[in-house]
C-alpha cells in the first residue's frame, strides 16, 4: 500500500510540477523601458528614433520563393538598421494566418506587424487594435515626402485608409486579368476582347467540342470557383457595385448586378464558359490547352508558367470592359498593431515603408510575380530589363489608374459568400436570377448585421 | 480440398482489398517523380515521361528538415510516453477501483469527445499563452498527454481480464500498483501496442496544432514543411508528394516493426485461469 | 460497517489519485474550453476579444435552429453517419478476422491496410480527386470499360455523401482493423478449442464465441465511430478544395461550425451550433449505451 501510494505521489508531483509552470510570469513588455521612452515620445505620440535594440515580429503567409524574397529584404533592412531585428514568422496560408491572428488577439499576443487583407483588417480597426500610421507618415524625420506619397498608386494607399487614417501600407499586389491562349486566337483570326460583347463572341468562337459529346473539350472561358468573392469588377463595369462601405448597404438586388449576372450566367448556360470546378484553379485548363481564356490573378503567372504544357503560348490582358472599364486589384497590406511598444511600432513602420520603396517593391515584384506598389518602380533598371524579358509581367502595371480594390465592410465576406451560394443555384439552373438576387440581398443584409454583433 | 479453396478465397479478398489501397499510393509515388507540367495533365499519366528525382531534393531543401525532424521525434516520443502512462493509470482506476463518482467522472470525460476540437483551439491558445507556453515543447506536448479515447479503449481491455485474477493477487498481498504493472499491463499488451501505434501516427502527422502554438522555425514539426509547397494559386503536387513520402516513411517502418506485437502478445500472455 | 466505509474512502482517494494526471490535463485542455465555448453560445451582443458581454439570451440557438443551412448540414451529416458507421465496422471486422486467421503474408497485408491511416488526409484527398475526376479519372475509365456512362463523381451533389463515406471508410479501415485485432487477442484460445472439439461450425463459433467475447471492443468501436462520424469535417474540407461540395452537398455540422467561426467570425453562433451538436451526439450515445446494456455487460 505504502509503496504504491509513494509511486502515485511521484506521478502526482510530476504533474503538479508541470502545472507549477503556471506561476511563470507571462513575460510582460519591459515596462521600465516604456516609461523611459515616454519622455522622448512627442506630442503626436510616436517615437522617431530607435536607440535600443528592438525586435519587430512580422507574421506572414509567404512560402517558397516568396518567403525567400521577403527574407532577403528583411536582411537588407537589418543591415541598414542594425538596431532593429525583423523576426519573420511564417504562419501558414492566409486562412491559417488569419485564424492565428484571431487566437493571438484573444490572448493578447499579437505580433508587432502582420500581412493582412483589408477586408479582414477592418474588424481589428474597429476593435481599436491597429496603429494609425498617419503620425509616422507625416513626420519629417521618418515619414514620406509629398513626392513619395504621390508615387504610390492611389488605389493601393486607399486600400489602407479608414476614416482618413492610414492603417496599412501596400505590400503584395496583383490584378485580376484575362489570360489567353495566343495561338488559339491567332488561328481563329480574332483580336483579344476589349468589351463584354467581343468577349462573348470570342468565347463562342473558341469553344470546341471535338468529340461531339455535347461537352466542350475546349472551353472559351474558365472562371474561378468562388466567383462571388471577386465579382466586383463585373458589377462595377455594369455601373453598379457590391456594397457601400459607409452605409453598409448591399447592392445585390439591383438592375446593374442583374445585368452582370445575366452576362456571366449567359456564358455559362451556353457552355462557352465554366467555373474551374474539378480543376480547382481557373488557370489549370488553360495551361493544358483545354480552355482558350481564363480569369486569374497576375501573381499566378509563375505557377501558370510552371504548369503550362510545351507548345502552349499564353499571354494576359486587362479584363474586357462594359459601361466602364474598372479593373480589380487585390492583395494584402502590412499593418502594425498598437499593442506593441513605441519602439517596436516605429521599427514596424520603418519596415513597412522599406518594403514599398521603389527599389524594394521592384525587387519583390521581380522575384515573386506580384506587382510593384510604386509608379517609379518600373524605372529601376533591373526591373525594367526584367519586364522586357518577361512582357507578360508588365500587363498588371497598365491599369493602376482605372483600378480599384475590393470593399472592406465587416461581414462583407459573409455577404459575398451568400451571393456565391445563390449564384451556384443560378448556374445549376435551380433558381432564376431575380429570385436568387432577391434572396442574396435579404440573406446578405442579415449576414452583414450579424457580423457586427461581436 | 475445402481448406485450400478457403485459403485461396481469403487471399483473393485480401489482395483485392490491398489493390484498392495500393493504387493511390503508387500514384503518390509516381506523382512525386513527375515534371511539373505532367502533374495535373488530363488525361492523367500514370508513368512520368522522365523521372525527376530532384523533386525529393527540392522537398528536402524547402524547410529546415533536420530541426523539424528532431522536433517531431521529441514531441512524438514524449506525447506517446505521457499518454500511455496517464492512460494506464486512469484505465486501471476506471476498470478496477470502485470509488465514489467513478461513473460520473467517466461519463463526463466521454462527453468531451462529443465536442468538435475546432471550437477549442482558441480557448486553448489563450490558456497556453497565460501559462507562457506558446512556442515551446510544453505547448506541443502536454495538452496531448491524455486522451479519453485511449482511456476508454484500454478500460474495455482491462475489464475483460477476469476478476479472479485480481482477487487472487489481492489475497496474495499484491498491491494494486504492482498488480497493474506486472499483470494487467502485460496482459493488455496488444491494446497498449495499438495505443502506441495510434498515438505515434496522430502525433507525427499533426499539423494544425503545431502551427497554432509555435511561431519560430526552431519549434516546428515535420508536417509544417508541407505548407511550403502550396500558395494561393496552386500546389506543387510533385514536390508535395515527395515531401509527404519522406515524412510518412518513418511511420510506416515503425508500424511494420511494431504491429507484430499486437498479435504476438497473445501467445506469451495467454490467460491462465 | 466502519471498516467498509474506511475502505471506500481509501478507495476513493486511491481512485482519484490514479485518474489525476489524465483528468487534470483533460480538465484544462478539454473541459475548461468546452465550458468557455458553451457559455459563449448564450452571448448575443459582446466583444469577443475583451470578453465583455453586453447582452445574453437564446438568440444564437434561435438563429441556428432556424437556419436552413444548419438543417441541411444535419441532413448531410445523418446520411454520412448512417452510411459510414455500419460499413466501416462490418468491413474492418471482416478484414480483421481474415488477418487474424493463420495465413502467410499476414503482417504484409496488415501493413498495407494500415497505409491510408498513416498518410496525411490532404495528400490522399489529392489522389482521390484524380481518381474520381469526371472527365479523366480512373473510376470513370473503369465505368467506361464496363460499358457505363461517365459519372460526375465530384460535381454531382447526389454523389457527395457516398464519396465521403467511401473515402472515410477507406482511410479509417486500417485503424479500426488494428483495434479489432487487438480485441481478438483478448479472446482465450481455449474457447475455440473446446468449440472445435464439440464440432461447432465456423458461423456458430463466430456468433457464439467471437462476437460475445469481442463485444467490449465492438461496443467501443461503435460508440467512438458514431461520435467520430458525427464530427466529420477534414475529409470534406480537403476533398472539396476547402469548399462544401457542389451546392453545399458536403456541408456537415462541424463544417457549419467551422465556417461560422473561422470564416464568418460569428463566434457565438458557432458555439451554439457546437452545443446543439453535442446534445445530438449525447442522445445517440445514450441510446447506444442503453442497447449495449441490454445486450452485454458493457
Amino acid at each position: 500500500m505504502n509503496k504504491q501510494l509513494l509511486s502515485l505521489f511521484l506521478v502526482l508531483i510530476l504533474s503538479l510540477g508541470l502545472v507549477g509552470c503556471k506561476s511563470n510570469p507571462v513575460t510582460p513588455v519591459d515596462n521600465n523601458e516604456k516609461v523611459d521612452n515616454a519622455e522622448e515620445v512627442k506630442e503626436d505620440g510616436i517615437l522617431t528614433e530607435i536607440t535600443n535594440p528592438t525586435e519587430v515580429v512580422f507574421w506572414h503567409a509567404m512560402s517558397g520563393s516568396n518567403e525567400e524574397a521577403l527574407t532577403n529584404l528583411a536582411n537588407k533592412f537589418m543591415d541598414e538598421n542594425p538596431n532593429i531585428k525583423i523576426n519573420l514568422q511564417f504562419q501558414g496560408n492566409y486562412r491559417e494566418l488569419f485564424e492565428k491572428l484571431m487566437a493571438a488577439a484573444k490572448a493578447n499576443q499579437l505580433p508587432t506587424m502582420t500581412q493582412i487583407y483589408s477586408n479582414r483588417l477592418s474588424w481589428y480597426i474597429e476593435k481599436g487594435l491597429v496603429e494609425n500610421l498617419n503620425p509616422y507618415m507625416e513626420n519629417e524625420k521618418v515619414g514620406l515626402s509629398k513626392e513619395e506619397l504621390a508615387d504610390y498608386p492611389a488605389l493601393f494607399l486607399d486600400d489602407g485608409i479608414w476614416n482618413g487614417n492610414q492603417y496599412a501600407m501596400p505590400f503584395n499586389k496583383s490584378q485580376m486579368v484575362l489570360y489567353y491562349n495566343v495561338d488559339m486566337f491567332k488561328e481563329a483570326g480574332i483580336e483579344v476582347p476589349k468589351t463584354w460583347e467581343e468577349w462573348k463572341s470570342a468565347a463562342e468562337k473558341l469553344t470546341k467540342d471535338t468529340d461531339g459529346d455535347g461537352e466542350p473539350d475546349v472551353y472559351g472561358i474558365v472562371f474561378a470557383n468562388n466567383i462571388s468573392t471577386d465579382i466586383a469588377p463585373w458589377l462595377k463595369q455594369a455601373g453598379g457595385m457590391t456594397m457601400n462601405e459607409d452605409t453598409n448597404e448591399l447592392y445585390f438586388d439591383t438592375p446593374e448586378t442583374a445585368e452582370a449576372i445575366e452576362f456571366l450566367n449567359g456564358l455559362i448556360q451556353s457552355k462557352v464558359a465554366r467555373t474551374a470546378g474539378e480543376d480547382k484553379y481557373a488557370n489549370v485548363p488553360l495551361s493544358q490547352g483545354r480552355a482558350a481564356m481564363c480569369v486569374a490573378s497576375t501573381s499566378a503567372i509563375s505557377t501558370i508558367e510552371k504548369d503550362t504544357l510545351e507548345g502552349v503560348n499564353l499571354f494576359a490582358a486587362p479584363l474586357p470592359g462594359h459601361k466602364t472599364n474598372d479593373q480589380l486589384y487585390y492583395g494584402t497590406n502590412v499593418a502594425v498593431y498598437n499593442t506593441a511598444t513605441p519602439e517596436e511600432k516605429l521599427g514596424a513602420w520603418l519596415f513597412s515603408k522599406f518594403l514599398s520603396t521603389p527599389e524594394n517593391t521592384a525587387y519583390l515584384a521581380q522575384e515573386t510575380g506580384y506587382l510593384p506598389a510604386r509608379y517609379s518602380a518600373r524605372e529601376i533598371p533591373e526591373y525594367k530589363a526584367y519586364l522586357e524579358s518577361a512582357p507578360i509581367k508588365a500587363v498588371g502595371l497598365e491599369s493602376f489608374d482605372i483600378g480599384f480594390q475590393g470593399t472592406r465592410n465587416i461581414g462583407g465576406i459573409n455577404a459575398l459568400d451568400v451571393l456565391g451560394e445563390e449564384l451556384d443555384l443560378v448556374f445549376a439552373k435551380e433558381k432564376s436570377i431575380p429570385e436568387a438576387l432577391k434572396d442574396a440581398q435579404e440573406r446578405g443584409t442579415r449576414a452583414l448585421e450579424e457580423a457586427r454583433k461581436n | 480440398m475445402k481448406r485450400t479453396l478457403q485459403k485461396t478465397l481469403i487471399y483473393m479478398i485480401l489482395t483485392v482489398g490491398a489493390l484498392f489501397i495500393l493504387i493511390p499510393f503508387i500514384w503518390m509515388i509516381s506523382t512525386s517523380l513527375k515534371p511539373s507540367n505532367e502533374v495535373l495533365i488530363m488525361p492523367p499519366k500514370f508513368i512520368p515521361s522522365k523521372l525527376i528525382w530532384e523533386n525529393y531534393k527540392i522537398a528536402l531543401e524547402a524547410a529546415p528538415f533536420n530541426t523539424y525532424f528532431k522536433n517531431s521525434i521529441i514531441v512524438t516520443v514524449s506525447v506517446t510516453a505521457g499518454e500511455i502512462i496517464t492512460t494506464i493509470l486512469a484505465a486501471f482506476a476506471f476498470s478496477r477501483i470502485n470509488f465514489k463518482g467513478r461513473d460520473l467522472i467517466f461519463t463526463i470525460l466521454i462527453a468531451t469527445m462529443m465536442v468538435p476540437g475546432e471550437v477549442l483551439t482558441i480557448p486553448n491558445f489563450v490558456t497556453l499563452s497565460k501559462l507562457g507556453w506558446i512556442d515551446s515543447y510544453k505547448a506541443l506536448i502536454i495538452p496531448w498527454c491524455a486522451s479519453i479515447y485511449s482511456i476508454y479503449l484500454l478500460k474495455q481491455h482491462f475489464m475483460s481480464i477476469p476478476d479472479e485474477l485480481y482477487n487472487a493477487a489481492k489475497i496474495d498481498g499484491c498491491s494494486d500498483f504492482k498488480f497493474l504493472w506486472t499483470i494487467m499491463v502485460p496482459l493488455a499488451k496488444p491494446a497498449i501496442v495499438t495505443l502506441i501505434i495510434l498515438k505515434v501516427i496522430s502525433s507525427w502527422n499533426s499539423f494544425f496544432w503545431p502551427l497554432i502554438v509555435t511561431n519560430s522555425k526552431e519549434m516546428r514539426t515535420l508536417p509544417l514543411a508541407l505548407s511550403a509547397f502550396t500558395d494561393e494559386f496552386g500546389t506543387e503536387y510533385n514536390v508535395l508528394m515527395a515531401a509527404t513520402n519522406i515524412i510518412v516513411l518513418p511511420v510506416i517502418i515503425f508500424y511494420t516493426i511494431l504491429q507484430k506485437h499486437i498479435i504476438s502478445g497473445v501467445s506469451k500472455a495467454g490467460i491462465k485461469g | 460497517m466502519k471498516k467498509i466505509d474506511k475502505l471506500r474512502k481509501s478507495n476513493t482517494f486511491k481512485g482519484l489519485l490514479y485518474i489525476f494526471p489524465a483528468t487534470l490535463i483533460l480538465i484544462v485542455f478539454k473541459i475548461y474550453p468546452i465550458i468557455k465555448s458553451f457559455t459563449m453560445s448564450f452571448y448575443t451582443d459582446f466583444d469577443y476579444l475583451s470578453g465583455e458581454v453586453y447582452k445574453r439570451g437564446l438568440d444564437n440557438f434561435q438563429y441556428v435552429l432556424r437556419d436552413p443551412d444548419f438543417y441541411l448540414a444535419l441532413k448531410n451529416t445523418f446520411y454520412f453517419v448512417l452510411g459510414a458507421v455500419p460499413l466501416s465496422i462490418i468491413l474492418s471486422l471482416g478484414f480483421a478476422l481474415l488477418l487474424n486467421s493463420n495465413i502467410k503474408l499476414n503482417s504484409f497485408f496488415r501493413s498495407i491496410y494500415f497505409l491510408p491511416f498513416v498518410t496525411s488526409t490532404a495528400a490522399l484527398a489529392i489522389i482521390w480527386r484524380w481518381i474520381f475526376n469526371g472527365d479523366y479519372g480512373l473510376a470513370n475509365y473503369m465505368v467506361l470499360l464496363l460499358g457505363g456512362k461517365k459519372i460526375k463523381w465530384l460535381t454531382d451533389p447526389s454523389f457527395t455523401i457516398p464519396i465521403l463515406v467511401l473515402f472515410n471508410v477507406w482511410k479509417g479501415m486500417g485503424y479500426k482493423i488494428i483495434i479489432f485485432l487487438a480485441g481478438l487477442q483478448n479472446i482465450d484460445k481455449k474457447y475455440y478449442l473446446s468449440a472445435k472439439i464439440d464440432g461447432a461450425s465456423k458461423w456458430n463459433i463466430f456468433t457464439n464465441i467471437t462476437l460475445p467475447l469481442l463485444s467490449p471492443t465492438l461496443f467501443f468501436v461503435s460508440i467512438t465511430s458514431v461520435i467520430g462520424a458525427f464530427k466529420i469535417f477534414d475529409e470534406v474540407f480537403v476533398l472539396y478544395n476547402t469548399g462544401t461540395g457542389p451546392l453545399k452537398s458536403g456541408l456537415t455540422i462541424v463544417y457549419y461550425i467551422f465556417n461560422k467561426f473561422y470564416r464568418h467570425w460569428q463566434f457565438s453562433i458557432s458555439a451554439a451550433a457546437a452545443f446543439v451538436l453535442f446534445i445530438i451526439i449525447l442522445i445517440f450515445t445514450l441510446i447506444q449505451l442503453k442497447i449495449g446494456k441490454t445486450k452485454s455487460n458493457y
